[in-house]
């Protein structure tokens, strides 16, 4: 329960930590719905930018401590933004397809 | 020879090469070759590193998959609910469960497996050793694990399959090694060839041109590819796809993923004929009632997916849709129940 609560309570944040859309310090694309990169190592403040170059919809989320987020339903073509905003390792996945993992190393 | 009989052969040749069909050579656009070669069966079971192919472990699980004796009162195998002969499922809506009661789900076919990230309707366990642990446990077999080893240790026939597949274990009947022997057992099944193997490998022949032009309408227009891809005819996606009812599938376990409220794991498509009824609450008797409902694009709520889109189907699409579909069902006899120890 109190993961769930946890979770519920990033994910409200990771909202609020989507950026409009722009050049970001990583881009990561989904294509044949694969992540085209499987680790990313970045710092605290950096964003990662999520285009879906696929021709069906992602649901991007991590249920990490460190950052849980939720970035929703991705069309084709869309783009989308999160800030890194804590330390830690955040597990990457794509709720539709689970066969999609990044793994992204925030150093401070 | 004699020049005689030499002239009569080269004779006989020339008259079977003018009766001889010509050879069919179909014209496919880069496009729609590449949409083919998508299709083409893979040759490798990739079995779980953590536990390893060997022939002793698939025989053992793949008698313990037939026996009804690791379920309650010795009377549910694994088979029960999964008939090699109905595409590893079963042809009740809902699978029966023990003690009189229902499961809330369609037994779901199991072939294919090895190349799955996440495994029942709904993905709650990620390995086929977690999935057939809680199937036995759970109210489809209703037998606690420690039952379970209680009964194996006491069928003798048991003992030395059990000390070929797991060498070197003062006691290998344990409830962690029938998980074991059964995902092995389970990652070798693999649907049999069906007409469009043939087809996608070249045989122009092996599919009717009604049934290619459902291919194209399924992987075109139809928006069907979209999850139903690769030789499986599955992505292992999760997809809420608009049907009626309150089982919270995948979002009982992501609660906070809209997207994941009723959205359920896309099923293959391989020998579809024999797997009715369908969808994951078995509410729809045949496959025209499958492409019916996907023409109408499901009840749109915000967990619908957005690949699921009415789309308008004459009455020929969905001829050539059905005798598509046909193509995928292998004509190979099902596996038949071992001699159980």
């Amino acid at each position: 329960m109190c993961r769930s609560l946890a979770f519920a309570a990033g994910v409200g944040l990771a909202f609020a930590a989507v950026l409009p859309v722009g050049a970001g310090d990583f881009r990561v694309r989904q294509v044949d719905r694969q992540f085209s990169v499987a680790e990313l190592d970045a710092r605290v403040d950096d964003t990662v930018e999520f285009t879906n170059d696929d021709k069906v919809a992602h649901n991007i989320f991590s249920r990490s401590i460190a950052q849980p987020f939720d970035l929703g339903a991705q069309r084709p073509g869309e783009s989308l933004r999160i800030r890194l905003a804590a330390p830690g390792e955040l597990k990457v996945e794509c709720a539709i397809h689970p066969r999609m993992r990044l793994t992204i190393r925030v150093a401070r | 020879m004699t020049n005689k009989r030499i002239a009569l052969a080269l004779a006989l040749a020339a008259f079977a090469g003018a009766c001889a069909p010509p050879p069919q050579k179909a014209t496919y656009d880069a496009k729609q070759t590449e949409t083919m070669a998508a299709y083409r069966r893979v040759k490798e079971i990739p079995f779980d590193k953590a536990n390893p192919f060997s022939k002793e472990k698939a025989d053992l699980g793949y008698a313990l998959f037939f026996d009804p004796r690791l379920g309650h009162e010795n009377s549910v195998s694994c088979a029960t609910c999964h008939v090699p002969a109905l595409g590893w499922g079963d042809a009740f809506p809902k699978s029966p469960a023990t003690l009189g009661r229902t499961t809330p789900r369609h037994s779901p076919g199991i072939a294919n497996l090895a190349w799955d990230e996440l495994y029942f309707w709904d993905g709650r366990v990620d390995t086929l050793e977690a999935q057939m642990l809680a199937a036995v446990a759970g109210p489809s077999m209703n037998t606690p694990l420690p039952d379970l080893e209680k009964k194996l240790r006491a069928i003798p026939g048991y003992a030395p399959l059990f000390a070929k597949a797991f060498p070197g274990t003062a006691e290998p009947i344990t409830s962690a090694n029938v998980a074991k022997a059964i995902a092995v057992y389970e990652r070798t099944v693999v649907s049999g060839r069906a007409p469009f193997d043939a087809w996608i490998e070249g045989d122009e022949s092996a599919i009717s041109d009604d049934a290619k032009q459902g291919f194209w309408l399924f992987t075109g227009k139809a928006n069907c590819a979209a999850c139903h891809n690769t030789w499986r005819f599955t992505d292992g996606s999760f997809h809420d796809i608009g049907l009626p009812g309150e089982d919270p599938g995948r979002g009982r376990l992501l609660t906070s993923i809209a997207k994941m409220k009723q959205a359920f794991k896309t099923p293959s498509l391989r020998d579809v004929s024999l797997s009715a009824p369908y969808f994951h609450d078995g509410s729809v008797g045949t496959l025209l009632d499958v492409i019916n409902h996907y023409e109408k694009g499901g009840i749109k709520r915000p967990s619908l997916s957005e690949d699921m889109k009415a789309v308008a189907l004459s009455r020929e699409d969905k001829r050539n849709l059905l005798a598509f579909l046909s193509t995928l069902t292998s004509a190979e006899p099902p596996v038949r129940a071992p001699r159980l120890p």
